[in-house]
Order: C-alpha cells, then structure tokens, then sequence
C-alpha cells in the first residue's frame, strides 16, 4: 500500500502565449491554460504504482481556482482526490517560496511514500521544484526518473532507474522519497470520461480547496514575499537575423547551396 | 393443389369411393344446424371480431403506441418493404433469387387462404357458393402454378448458388440448407401431388386442366399407372408435414426475418442520440443513466429484434472496407455473435466477450452496412455503441487525438495559435457580432492544421472572394466534435457542442459552409439535439449553387478524365451525391466517370487516427479507383485526399495522378 | 533544516563555480561556466573560485586553474567517487558556508539541474535555471538572463537579498574558454565530514557510445515529422557527406519511439550550437528553434514554403526530401 502524492502545474499553454513588446509583459489573455505535460506523466506513474502496489494517489496544485479543471481531469485519471492550494497571497512566487507552500501541504496531508513532479514546466522550465520540495521535506529526491523499478514497502526502500547523458544509474531510495519524471516515459491515460462528469458533480467528494492558513504557511516565506529571485525585466528575444535565401527546388538552387556551404567553409 | 382442393373434388365425387383423404370417416359439419343460424353464427363472430380490434385499437393510446400513426407506420412498413426490395436487388443474382422466391411463396399463401376462405367459411355459410369458378378458377389455377414455378426456380438457384458458386459472405449452415430444402420439397411435393390428381382416373375436369401447366405436365408421366392414391396418401402428409415444420420456424429459424421485418424498428445513419444530456446532468447533478453497450442489458428491444432479424447473408460484410482490407472486422459477425450471446441469456460485458476491441477500432463508420442491409439492421450502430461504452466508461482509446482534442481543442494537438496565425494569413474576414453574413465558412480541424487540407481552404476562399460571396471565418472556431462522437466520448462531445453553441449564437448568418463532411454531418445531424439548429452546407452544396446560378463561369477546358470518389459523410449520411458531379460536369471537356461501387478510403470512424488497418483500405479503395484509369481523382473529403495521397505514395504512383478536391479542379477550370 | 538564513549579504564575496567531472572527466559544460564565471569574476574585481568533489581527483585538481580559476578548493573521498545528490549537497552546502561565494554558478547537466536546487533549497537563497547570459548591475547584483516561454521572450532576473546567487547554465551555451597551462593559481583539498546518504547508486549502467553524440557535432543533419520513417537512411546518407557529423531530430521523433531521446533537439531535448544545421521535414515549431537557434548556419529543407523553419534558415530549399536530398548528396560529392 503506497501513499502517493502527484504535484502538477497548472500552465498555460506556451506555444501560445506571445509578447506585448510596447507594455513589456506576455499576452496570455485567450491563451487556455493546461496541465503541464510531463505532469501527465506523473499522474499516470503515480496511477500504475497504484495499481501495482495498492494504496491512493492525491494530485495537489498550488494554482489559481481554474486549475480546479485540470485536478478534476486528474481524478477523471484515476486518482483518489485532488487538492487545490490557492490564496492570493501565493502569487508571485518563485520556485523556491512554490516549493516551500507544497512541502507544508504535503506535510499537512501527513503521511506519503512517494511524491511525483514533472521534471519541468513548458513555461518557466526550472527543474528546480522536485529537488526544493525534496530538500524542504527533508527526504532523498532523484530528478529524470525513467521508471520505478521496484518497491519494497517491508523495507521501506524502492528502486528507481533514471536516465543521464552518458548512461542509466539504477537508484535505491529509502522511502518517503521525491521523484521528478520527464516526458515521455509512459503513455497517460486518458481521463475517463465518466469519471470526469463524476469529478464534476460529486466536486466535493473529490477535491478539496485548501489556503496559506489550512497549510499553516509562514507568510514570509510564501508568494513574492519568500522569493529570493526577482524578475527585472522581460524583453522580446532577438531572432539570430538569418539570410534567409530560400529557393524552390532545382539544380541551381543545390548548386547555389554548394557554393554557399564552401563559403561558409563547412565542406 | 392442396388438400382443401381435393375435398373440393371430393364433394364433386361423393359416390367415387376413392380413398382421396386419410379422413373417410368425417366428422359432419354443422348438423342439424340451419342455414340461418350458421349465418348468423359468422355474422356475430364478425361482430365480436370488429368489436375487439376497435377496442385494441383504442386501447393502444392508452399503451402509448401512436394510434393515429398506424396508417402511416402501415405505409413505412410497405415503403420498407419497397425499400428492402431495392437493396436485394443490389445484387442482381440473390435479388432475383430472393424475389422469386417471396413472391411465389405469396401467391402460394394467398392461394391457400383464398381457398380455405371458399371452403371453410364461404360454402359452410352457403353451401353452393363458390368464388373460384369458372373463369377465375381458371385464372387462379395458372397464376398459382406460375408462382409455383418460380418459387422453386428461385430455390434451386439459391441452393445452386451454396452449391457451386459459393461466394465468400454465405455460410452453408445447417439451418439454410434444410430450410431450402424443406421448401424444395414443398414446392416440390405440391406439384407432384398435382400431377398425380389430374392423372388420377377419377379427375373429370380435363379440359381445364391445362391452365395447371405444371401439374398438367408433370401428370402426363402418372397416366395409366397403378397405385397413385398409395403415394398419394403419403406424399399429402408429407405436405401438411413440411408446412408444420415450416411454421415454427417462421419463430425458430432465420425465417423470422419475415415477422421480424414488419415488427422492428429501424436505425437510420442519422439518428445517434445522445446517451444523458451534459446539461441536465450538470444541472441535477445526477449521474443516473447507463451509457453505451455496457452489456446487452443496455439494448433496447428494438435493438434487439433487430439483431434477431439478421438472416446471415453477409452483403454488409461484403460492403465492409474493413473486411475487405483486413478481415478483422465483419458486421455480420458482430451482429449473430450479440445475438448469439442475446438468445443465449448470457449475462455480462459484451465488449470482451461477444465483441473485440480490435474490431471495434476496425470500423471507419461508412454506413455502408446499415444502407445495404436488405432488412435495415445497422450493424454499425452496435459497434458504435459498444466504443460509447469502452471510452465513455472505461477510458479505452484507442488514440491520443481525443486527448489532444480535450487539451488543444483540435486532434493534432498542435497549438492554437498555430490555427489563429493560418487563419489569419487567409485574409479573409471574420465574422463580426452585429452583421449578417451570407456565409459562415468553417474551416474543420483539417483545413487549420493539415498542410494538404490547407491548400484546399485558400483555393476555396479565393474563389469565394473572387464571386464576391460574402463569408466570414470564425476566429474562436475550434474543433466540432465529430471524432469524440464517432469514437464514443459523449462527455467531450457534448461539452464541445455546447461551446460551439455558446459561440455560434453570437453571430448571424445565412448559412455554415464547410469543406469537411464529418463537420457537415456532425452540425447537421448531431447539433440539433441539443438545440443548436444550423442551415448547413457542404462547400460542394455551396459550388454546386453557384455553378447552377450562373455565379461561376467555368470557362477553360480541362480535357481530363475525373473520377468522383462520394465521401461517405456526404454519400451514406447525407446523400448529397449529384450536386458535387454536377458541378464537375459543367466543366467543358472533362470526362466524369464512375467507379464500379462506393467503397470508404478509410478516414472515418477514427481511421484517419488509429495506426495500422487503416492504410490497407485506402489502398484497396484506390485500386477501385485506378480500374477506371483516372487522370485525376476528385473528392470532396479532407480525409479522402489524405488517405488517397498516402495510398498513391505506398504504391510509387506519386505524380501519376493528381488527388484534388472538387473545388480545385473547378478552379483549375475557372481560367 | 539547519543553516544560517538570511546571511548579510556583505559576509559573502566572490565567484565560485562547480566543476563537476565524471570519472575523472571534467564536464565541458562547467568549463564554459567558469569561463562566464571569469568575466563576472573580473567585472565586480573578485575571486573565481572552482569547486570539485570527487574520488582520485588530485591529478585534476589543477585543470580549472588552466581555464581561469583563482583558485581550486576540492573534496576528495570515497563516498564522493560517483554522483550522489546528497552527498554532493552536503558537501558543496558545506564549502559554500566556509568560503563564502557571492555568486555560486553550476553546469546545468542532467546532475546539475538536480543538485543546484537541493544547495539553493538547502541554503534558502534564490536560483535561475538555464541562463543564457549573465550580467551584474549596478549594485554589483548578478543579472541572471534566461528564456522562459519557449524562448519567445528573454527575462532579467536578480536575486537581491539573499546568498549566494545561484544559477545554473545548460551545455553548450557558453563557449569553453581556452586551456592556458601558464595560468597559476591556489589549489585548496578540503575535508568535510560526511553522513550516509539515504540514496545510493545500485548500478551505473554506461551508454554505448555508438556515434558522435550531437551536442559535440560539427555538422548536424536533423530530421522531422515531414520524414517517412522508411527515409531515414536518406539523412544518414547526407551526414556522411560531411566530416564530425551527427544525425539528430525534434521531440516528435522520440515521442514515438522512432528515434532516441539523445538525438533530440530542442527544449525539452539537447541545445546544439554546430556550425552547420540542416533541418528537414522539420516545421520549426518554436520548441526546436529553442534548441538549435545558436546554430552559425542553418539550411532547411521542407515542402511546406510555408514551414516556420524558413523564417529561422540561412538557406532553405522548398521541395520534396525523397528528391532534394539524393540530389544534394550527388552535388556535394561532384563538388569536391
């Protein structure tokens, strides 16, 4: 039996998301916010270490109250119950003040084996929250994590494998252990239709909507306030300028590309 | 002919002695009962007959049952009939065999009725009252024979069909061969029995006896021979016999079809609804409603009935594309193993058991087996209801497009934006809150995403805005839902339609055009249940119009040879078949031809998105295609062209042909 | 949690720079990080310190002098011998304290992105990921510049009040400075004391180093969705038209098992900066632009003459692969 908790993100969809270059911020009005992808992953590790081993699985989000679709779509996944952690006064929070508002909800959901992340978002990208919530928890984390090899819950230990650049290190964890993986490293399933109706109309059999206060969250240290990190400034990113020639097929135009390669003194 | 004839004969022969029925001792009919009273007997018999059907009658408004529809349910049923008729004779070989066999087994049971009539009711109530005579009875006598003939002529060629034709689609089971058997014999036996009666010494009437030609031929070979009331006793038992047997398995065989048939209700293409309204649940906040063939429990009777009605002939597995291609599904297995498993009580999944998940994904959702079937079975629908219940219950897709459609509002899952900047490039102008628009085009999934469909779009919108038509795009436009719909997702379906409703109403407008066929269905046939009703065209619909109205002058020549492949989103659902060849035809100098049948490319259903199978249907369908030696293959379907270009790559003819949607050949012509 | 919190940030002076080597290697990326490091080092007019820990690490201990260092300060210990993020947490948390860096700065290799936030987590202070610049301000604060959202925008970030400032930077973003072996500088051994780690390595499994791995590429070829995976050889072919080439691909490849996740290119895959990139079937979706815009030159090749992937080429061809590629192969060969 395993108690599993899932963080997820709520972001909004980033190839989307475009830049106001007079006001100095991103447009993200129109723009539909999602669950983070590789946090798709971690729902659907979270859910076959559940079928595996027996035990519940809760996703928590430290979102805003739209986010509410996204746990429903998780419950509609498989798992047990959704927990949404908003307040007004998380906003503004860098990864570390982020990671500080999860552990203490993690730790107010009391007991838990394994805890899941994505390895990172598809808009900021850090990697940092697996290894910060690890650290605040004060349990072992492992990022990159390809699959869980095994779990013994006797010894309280479980074997992992994740992928580096040159090679796979097979881990062993004490347990509770946080975990980040990346995409791609299973198939999520899709959300049972069904289920989500059922997320919708029994909403309070399934999520809960906890604040700083049910955390018992020390305010200095969540939102803006516990971010050590500041963003300055945002400018648009200078495109590389590229020659741009581009021709239609022919003979010519591979000849020319010939030339072009010996200038460029790739040949 | 029949018993009841030689009774006839009998009587004319009272002191003939001949043992002519098994029943020499008879019970006396009507003894020392008077005229009068026999009369009246029948008269109140009638009345108590008359008084019952007018209290049935009444009585069925009470049950519910659309009285006053009875006259025009009775007129569908003989429509159905007709209908029936026309889709047996499809096949000109079974059709004919079929015809044969059912007319002549008609006239056969109207003769015996009629007779029964004069001898059990018309000469009881007077006794030397005849209604076959003379004339009529000569008249009666051929046409009978006639139909005799012909029912055992359309017998032996159902049986020489099993025999040595065998074509794949037919089972020989042991129920059809005893069936044709048995009515062989019956047919046979009957004339038999005929011949010998008017070789019988003791038959007078020998001059008339000609209009029985069958019986009259075959009697020629009894004449003079001993012993034939011997065999005759017996082969008349043997008649009754085969009519005994052939009864019960009017309930117990396939011939229940016949019952079947006038009893079942039918399932159009059309007519999916929806298994809970996404409102109402929201609204109660109940979730009591069953979805999707959960368990044969979940069929209504109607289903049911149908199921029982299938005769296993197999035309919808021949019509099938995924048969054909792959073997792995086949309508008419689906159809007798859910009826096997119905008849059998078996309780339980029938996905898993009665049907495969493979199978289930097999199928492109052509209709094609529901418009050929001869009873009006949708075998389709079965299966359709059967993903309902794997996806909306259980999560079991079979693609990650459902998802991507959940997340990305298109089942690509490419991003928004990605669809926005496309639109946007088309310099077409969207539609705005206030003003009518004589066209809202929708562009579909495809057009916004796919590069080949792309190209269909701006040929299309450069060709309206070159006729001045006024369009508009929508610029919120997302996905329409017809993949969830056909893949079984009933909760993102109805949760898109309900997003498009809230758009679409914002905005006015004359008609929705689009060039994609499954977004034509799906707003045409789907939407209306739930409230949102749209004036919907396909851009063929559309072109068609403009062609006729004399808006587009087709100019330049195109001396090429076109053949038009009917997408089945606008042939089988919608029957939109002539207006896209029409406007083809007014192109000068293009040669229209057509295939030897429809056939689907493969798209449908999921096709398009489910890896494997599909590929194989695409490239049958393009060999159909390529008997025809085409120059050009024209459609008026996304997935169409998509599947047919794919098909022309696997097989190295890239470039041999061109693959183009109907509006691009006409803009090829516009000059 | 122990650990000071909140130290006044004028305790906390200079340039400190994991050097994180494997087996005995020293990753390039931390190389290129100590370059970055060298100039922050000289900008605000203090000392760059590298950081090793490992086993049998004496004979290296000099490298980072050669590539700019003040000053070396390293752990050598048998628990310290593989990669182990709470060994190596303890430890670097450890030497920051004793020395103090205002600045801390790590390679943002797969080991990296994990144990640069366990320090910051355990350290309190603040941390960026994946910068692609660095700048200090006027109040000698590190700017931290990196790009969120696909690349699309770039963001300017500091961390005013805590220390150390940390930041990671992925591989190959930062060119590696040059070896100079008449550098001189300190080389400090360091002993910590260490506790046994909750996690621990069962088996390392080495890849096999079957080609050139792409990130060290001159020359990429890489492929897309617009590729039938039966002409994937064709790629291969073009790529052995050119001398340290490399076959590489975007995430959809991967996504479905076609290709290796090592060939990936893009966001979530490898950032390249070859000199010659050649794309084909390839859109150009922002995600892969992300990983190889820092390529000197790019030549696409697409169908599509709308494909994004021409906004972002030196030179591109609009045409069918199956033909522009053998042709191609043939021209280069006819033009040697």
């Amino acid at each position: 039996m395993l108690n599993i908790i899932v963080g997820i993100k709520w972001v909004p969809d980033t190839a989307d998301v475009r830049f106001d270059p007079v006001k100095g911020t991103l447009i993200r009005e129109g723009v539909e916010s999602i669950i983070n992808p590789p946090d798709l992953n971690a729902i659907e590790l979270a859910l076959g270490l559940k079928e595996k081993y027996g035990g519940r699985v809760y996703v928590i989000s430290m979102a805003p109250p739209a986010a509410l679709k996204g746990l429903k779509m998780a419950v509609a996944m498989g798992a047990d119950k959704a927990i949404l952690l908003t307040d007004r006064r998380f906003a503004g929070a860098d990864t570390l003040a982020t990671s500080y508002a999860l552990a203490a909800a993690i730790n107010k959901i009391g007991s838990y084996d394994i805890v899941i992340f994505g390895e990172e978002t598809i808009d900021s990208a850090t990697g940092h929250v697996g290894p910060e919530v690890g650290e605040m928890l004060g349990v072992p984390h492992v990022s990159y994590v390809k699959s869980v090899l095994s779990v013994d819950t006797a010894s309280r230990t479980v074997e992992l494998e994740r992928e580096v650049e040159d090679g796979v290190e097979i881990l062993r964890s004490s347990l509770p252990v946080v975990i980040s993986v990346g995409v791609g490293i299973n198939s999520p399933r899709y959300p049972i239709p069904i289920r989500r109706l059922r997320a919708e109309v029994e909403a309070d059999k399934y999520v809960e909507t906890w604040s700083a206060d049910t955390i018992g969250a020390d305010p200095s240290r969540i939102g803006l306030q516990g971010s050590p990190t500041r963003v300055v400034k945002i400018i648009a990113a200078p495109m590389m300028e590229r020659r741009r020639e581009v021709h239609q097929h022919s003979r010519e135009a591979l000849n020319l590309l010939v030339r072009r390669l010996k200038e460029w003194e790739v040949l | 002919m029949n018993n009841l004839s030689l009774r006839m004969l009998k009587r004319r022969l009272p002191t003939a002695g001949l043992k002519l029925t098994p029943m020499a001792i008879q019970r006396e009919h009507l003894f020392m009962v008077p005229e009068w009273a026999v009369s009246l007997h029948y008269v109140l018999m009638a009345l108590a007959l008359a008084l019952a059907l007018f209290g049935a009658y009444r009585r069925f408004s009470a049950y519910g049952v659309k009285v006053a529809d009875l006259p025009s349910t009775l007129r569908e049923r003989v429509g159905l009939v007709l209908g029936s008729e026309a889709r047996l004779l499809r096949e000109r070989y079974g059709g004919l065999m079929h015809t044969l066999i059912v007319a002549g087994l008609v006239a056969l049971i109207v003769g015996t009725i009629l007779v029964g009539l004069e001898h059990d009711v018309v000469m009881k109530v007077s006794p030397g009252q005849r209604i076959l005579v003379g004339d009529a009875y000569l008249a009666f006598e051929f046409i009978l024979d006639l139909a005799g003939l012909l029912f055992v002529v359309g017998l032996l060629m159902a049986i020489v069909r099993r025999a040595f034709f065998k074509p794949a689609r037919l089972e020989n089971r042991g129920e059809d061969v005893a069936i044709l058997l048995l009515l062989l014999y019956g047919g046979l036996s009957g004339f038999l029995m005929e011949g010998l009666r008017i070789a019988s010494p003791a038959f007078s009437h020998q001059q008339y006896v000609k209009a029985a030609f069958v019986g009259y031929a075959i009697s020629r070979a009894f004449l003079g021979l001993e012993g034939l009331e011997g065999i005759y006793a017996y082969l008349w038992t043997s008649h009754s016999l085969t009519m005994a047997i052939a009864i019960p398995l009017l309930i117990y065989s396939k011939l229940r079809h016949l019952p079947l048939f006038f009893m079942s209700p039918t399932y159009g293409l059309r007519e999916l609804k929806a298994p809970f309204s996404l409102d109402e649940v929201l609204r109660s906040k109940r979730l009591d409603f069953k979805v999707g063939l959960e368990s044969l429990d979940a069929l209504s009777w109607g289903q049911r009935v149908n199921l029982d009605a299938c005769v296993n002939c197999g035309r919808c597995q021949d019509a099938c594309p995924a048969y054909r291609a792959n073997r792995v599904l086949s309508p008419k297995a689906v159809v007798q193993r859910l009826r096997g498993v119905m008849v059998a009580g078996v309780r339980g999944a029938a996905v898993g058991s009665a049907l495969r998940e493979d199978e289930l994904w097999s199928c492109t959702t052509c209709g094609e087996c529901a418009i050929t079937c001869p009873i009006f079975i949708n075998p389709m629908r079965y299966i359709l209801e059967a993903r309902r219940h794997l996806v909306t219950n259980l999560g079991r897709v079979p693609t990650s497009a459902l998802f991507n459609m959940m997340i990305r509002g298109n089942p690509y899952g490419l991003p928004r934006s990605e669809r926005k900047s496309w639109v946007k490039s088309l310099n077409v102008g969207y539609a705005r809150e206030g003003e009518e628009v004589e066209v809202l085009l929708w562009i579909g999934c495809a057009g916004a995403y796919d590069a080949r469909a792309q190209r269909v779009v701006k040929t299309l919108t450069s060709m309206l805005s070159g006729l001045n038509v006024k369009f508009a795009v929508l610029e919120e436009e997302e996905c329409c839902g017809e993949l969830a719909r056909r893949l079984g997702d009933e909760v993102l379906f109805q949760e898109i339609v309900r997003r498009n409703a809230e758009i679409l109403k914002r905005y006015s407008f004359k008609a929705i055009v689009t060039p994609c066929p499954h977004c034509y269905n799906s707003f045409k046939n789907d939407y209306p249940e739930f409230g949102v009703r749209l004036n919907v065209k396909s851009h063929v619909e559309l072109i068609r119009e403009l062609v006729a109205r004399g808006r587009i002058e087709v100019k330049k020549p195109l001396g090429k040879v076109v053949v038009y492949h009917d997408p089945c989103y606008l042939r089988n659902y919608n029957e939109v078949l002539t207006e896209p060849r029409e406007a083809l035809k007014a192109i000068p100098g293009l040669k229209l031809v057509e295939a030897a049948r429809h056939f689907c490319c493969g798209g449908g259903g999921g096709g398009s998105w489910i890896e494997a199978e599909g590929v194989r249907v695409n490239v049958q369908r393009l060999e159909d295609l390529l008997e025809v030696r085409p120059d050009v293959i024209a459609t008026a379907c996304p997935y169409c062209i998509g599947m047919f270009e794919d098909a022309l790559k696997s097989k190295g003819l890239e470039g041999k042909l061109e693959v183009k949607d109907v509006c691009e050949v006409l803009a090829s012509a516009l000059g | 949690m122990g650990g000071p919190v909140g130290s006044p940030t004028a305790e906390f002076s200079g340039v400190g720079v994991f050097i994180e080597q494997r087996a005995g290697a020293i990753q390039e990326a931390s190389l290129q990080l100590l370059g970055e490091g060298r100039k922050l080092a000289d900008k605000l007019g203090v000392k760059l310190t590298a950081f090793m820990v490992g086993h049998r690490i004496d004979g290296i201990a000099h490298e980072p002098i050669y590539y700019g260092a003040d000053r070396v300060v390293y752990v050598d210990n048998e628990a310290c011998g593989h990669y182990n993020v709470e060994v190596y947490t303890h430890v670097l948390t450890e030497l920051i304290l004793r020395y103090k860096p205002e600045i801390f700065l790590v390679a943002g290799t797969k080991y990296g992105r994990e144990l640069a936030p366990s320090i910051a987590a355990r350290l309190e202070t603040g941390i960026t990921a994946d910068c692609t610049g660095f700048d200090v301000d006027e109040k000698g604060n590190l700017v931290q510049i990196r790009p969120p959202f696909g690349g699309r925008v770039l963001a300017y970030i500091i961390t005013p009040t805590k220390r150390p400032q940390m930041a990671t930077a992925r591989p190959n973003v930062f060119p590696t400075p040059p070896r100079d072996e008449g550098r001189r500088g300190e080389v400090v051994r360091e002993e910590v004391s260490l506790v046994k780690p909750r996690l621990e390595l069962v088996e390392f499994r080495r890849a096999a180093l079957e080609e050139l791995p792409i990130e060290k590429a001159e020359v990429v070829v890489a492929i897309g969705r617009g590729l039938d995976r039966s002409d994937y050889h064709l790629a291969y072919e073009l790529c052995r038209a050119f001398a340290n080439s490399s076959v590489g691909c975007s995430r959809p490849l991967v996504d479905q098992g076609l290709m290796p996740r090592s060939k990936q290119v893009g966001q979530t895959g490898k950032s390249v900066r070859p000199k010659l990139y050649i794309a084909i079937g390839i859109s150009g979706a922002v995600q892969h632009i992300a990983g190889m815009k820092d390529s000197r030159y790019v030549v696409a090749i697409n169908k599509d003459p709308n494909a994004e992937i021409f906004k972002f080429c030196d030179f591109g061809i609009v045409g069918d692969y199956r033909e522009v590629i053998p042709q191609l192969i043939e021209a280069l060969r006819g033009g040697r």
